[in-house]
């Protein structure tokens, strides 16, 4: 790629992100139910599951425990949101209007991708806002940081997925396949227990889930005890959910106008 | 460049062997207004589709500006303004921050780019609504901001998809005084589609009629309506008992045409002269008018000549006030 069609590419998917993050404004009744859910899952597993706090789960507090789960799944709605609006724009032939014009078809994904990102940024400080009104003590900087990112890199990563399904199926009613696939990716993770006290193919299926990594390493972000034996496993799996959806997201976009 | 738009041959089959467009022949001079009349799933749409790069060809060739929509589809889209069907626009954007959109997907300079959506947002009539949402313009402002939206980066050729289905009759007008303007002013060659014949006869210097795929007629529509020949004089008769005599009358001038229950018509040979000698024809055989209709050639009548099947959407648009001028269906 040449440095005058990456300067497009950015400057492109500056707007169309920025389109994205207005629509937050303009459109909530998008925008609150992904906001809501991590607060709710935060709220509602922390009393559901309160009883599991007894158990060896690195902490006393199951409030604690889950709220990385809330945070990981704020970036998740945040990237199903991104193919949700890419299917609207398909259907609605917004899309149209931008492959017509010369503008670099990469930034078709990209715009979506990096808002996708900012999105998670803020439910996670909500998220956050409301653990420590819940009685959780804050992490400090650099916990924080991973937490926040760790959060924007599944959000991305959902996002490839949810834009590769929405440039295939050409529909918003396809959104129920988006989120299908990150729920079951995220509730066969150590999402609401640790790996210690699951048994069986649960455990399996865990052990290889790449959110298991992710989950593992924000919960060691929350509880300052994040080490190099932790972050590894979660940046592996972060690039290899990058590169594989990243990939299929792409291959989507190479085959409008195709069919 | 002579020629906008050069197609050889163009094909389009999809899934399941449907061939939409089959292997069309164009050519669109450059500054021309080329008229696209075709009723609905003809394969207008398509064909702008692959224009316009949307849509892969499954055969032959085309290009467009000089450019081959194939293996130079960048080229071809920095030459071209696309305005599609139904207006795609962002109900959720403004006229403004969509204007600015649209200057960054054509890489215009921040100044230049706003600067430029000011001056068309005035030229549309929509510097007042231009930080509404678009979701709450009538359908009348939100083909004219498509049509800003299309100019912004002065492309050579223009490409609009059906650009007056479903608005009324004023909003109707005022877009094609529009694009007139438009072609006249800067000689950017337009490509538009339509299913209303008096759209292609108001703007079109030339038309090609697509039905089934396939161009059925090609010409100024001076000389379409031409290839059809003579005017038709529809007479009803006041006492209907006097419809057979006066179609006997009538055959004495020429053949007969069709027409609507309780009138008889004919073909005209002499042209418009021959009125007076029918009326007074008439008069010496003792029949009485309740009304008299001559109807010149139209563009309906080349479809139905070339087709042998009206204009649905023609139909549907005389229905609601908003079709063709002073011609009455024949049906």
């Amino acid at each position: 790629m040449s440095s005058r069609t990456l300067q497009r590419t950015v400057s492109v998917s500056g707007m169309l992100a920025w389109r994205s993050l207005i629509l937050v404004r303009r459109m909530p009744s998008v925008f609150i139910p992904s906001l809501v859910m991590p607060l709710f899952i935060l709220v509602a597993t922390s009393g559901a599951f309160h009883g599991i706090s007894a158990l060896p789960i690195g902490t006393g507090s199951y409030l604690a425990f889950t709220l990385p789960f809330a945070t990981v799944m704020g970036g998740g709605f945040a990237g199903i949101n991104a193919g949700m609006t890419l299917a609207r724009d398909i259907e609605g032939g917004f899309v149209d209007r931008l492959i017509s014009s010369p503008a670099p078809r990469l930034s078709l994904v990209a715009g979506p991708f990096t808002a996708a990102a900012m999105r998670s940024i803020f439910t996670t400080t909500v998220v956050l806002i409301a653990g420590t009104i819940g009685g959780i003590a804050p992490p400090g900087l650099t916990g924080t940081l991973a937490i926040y990112l760790l959060a924007a890199f599944f959000a991305m990563s959902t996002a490839c997925w949810s834009m590769g399904v929405a440039l295939r199926a050409r529909t918003v009613q396809a959104a129920p396949l988006m989120q299908l696939v990150v729920f079951v990716l995220v509730f066969t993770s150590v999402a609401y227990a640790p790996r210690a006290l699951q048994t069986g193919w649960l455990r399996h299926v865990a052990d290889w889930n790449p959110v298991t990594h992710i989950l593992e390493a924000s919960r060691a972000a929350e509880f300052e005890t994040l080490s190099w034996t932790l972050l590894w496993p979660a940046i592996v799996s972060i690039v290899i959910l990058l590169g594989v959806l990243g990939a299929f997201a792409l291959h989507g976009l190479s085959r409008l106008g195709k069919d | 460049m002579d020629e906008a738009i050069v197609v050889e041959g163009l094909e389009r089959e999809f899934k399941g062997g449907i061939r939409a467009v089959d292997g069309i022949d164009l050519h669109v001079r450059a500054g021309e207004v080329y008229g696209f009349l075709g009723p609905n799933g003809a394969g207008k749409s398509t064909t702008v589709r692959m224009l316009t790069t949307l849509l892969r060809p499954t055969g032959g060739t085309a290009t467009v500006a000089g450019f081959d929509v194939l293996h130079q589809a960048g080229d071809v889209r920095k030459s071209i303004g696309v305005a599609l069907q139904d207006a795609a626009i962002d109900p959720f954007m403004t006229g403004r921050e969509l204007l600015r959109l649209q200057a960054i997907l054509h890489a215009i300079p921040r100044i230049e780019g706003h600067a430029r959506g000011e001056e068309l947002l005035e030229r549309v009539g929509l510097i007042d609504a231009a930080d509404r949402r678009v979701g709450t313009y009538s359908g009348g402002m939100r083909r004219r901001l498509d049509l800003a939206l299309a100019l912004v980066h002065e492309p050579v050729v223009l490409f609009l998809d059906e650009p007056t289905t479903g608005l009324d009759p004023t909003s109707r007008v005022a877009l094609w005084e529009e694009v007139r303007r438009l072609n006249k002013e800067s000689g950017t060659t337009v490509f538009l589609t339509t299913q209303y014949l008096e759209e292609a006869d108001q703007l079109a210097e030339r038309v090609g009629i697509i039905d089934g795929g396939k161009i059925v007629a090609e010409g100024t529509p001076a000389q379409l309506k031409a290839e059809i020949g003579d005017p038709t004089l529809v007479i009803t008769p006041t006492d209907p008992s006097q419809l057979e005599a006066a179609s006997g009358v009538l055959r004495t001038f020429g053949p007969s045409a069709d027409t609507k229950p309780g009138a008889t018509a004919v073909r005209l040979h002499e042209g418009t002269e021959g009125i007076v000698r029918v009326v007074r024809a008439l008069d010496d055989a003792g029949i009485s008018t309740a009304g008299i209709e001559l109807h010149q050639p139209s563009l309906d009548d080349v479809f139905v000549e070339r087709t042998g099947h009206r204009l649905e959407g023609d139909a549907e648009g005389a229905a609601g006030g908003k079709g063709r001028r002073g011609r009455k269906s024949r049906q």
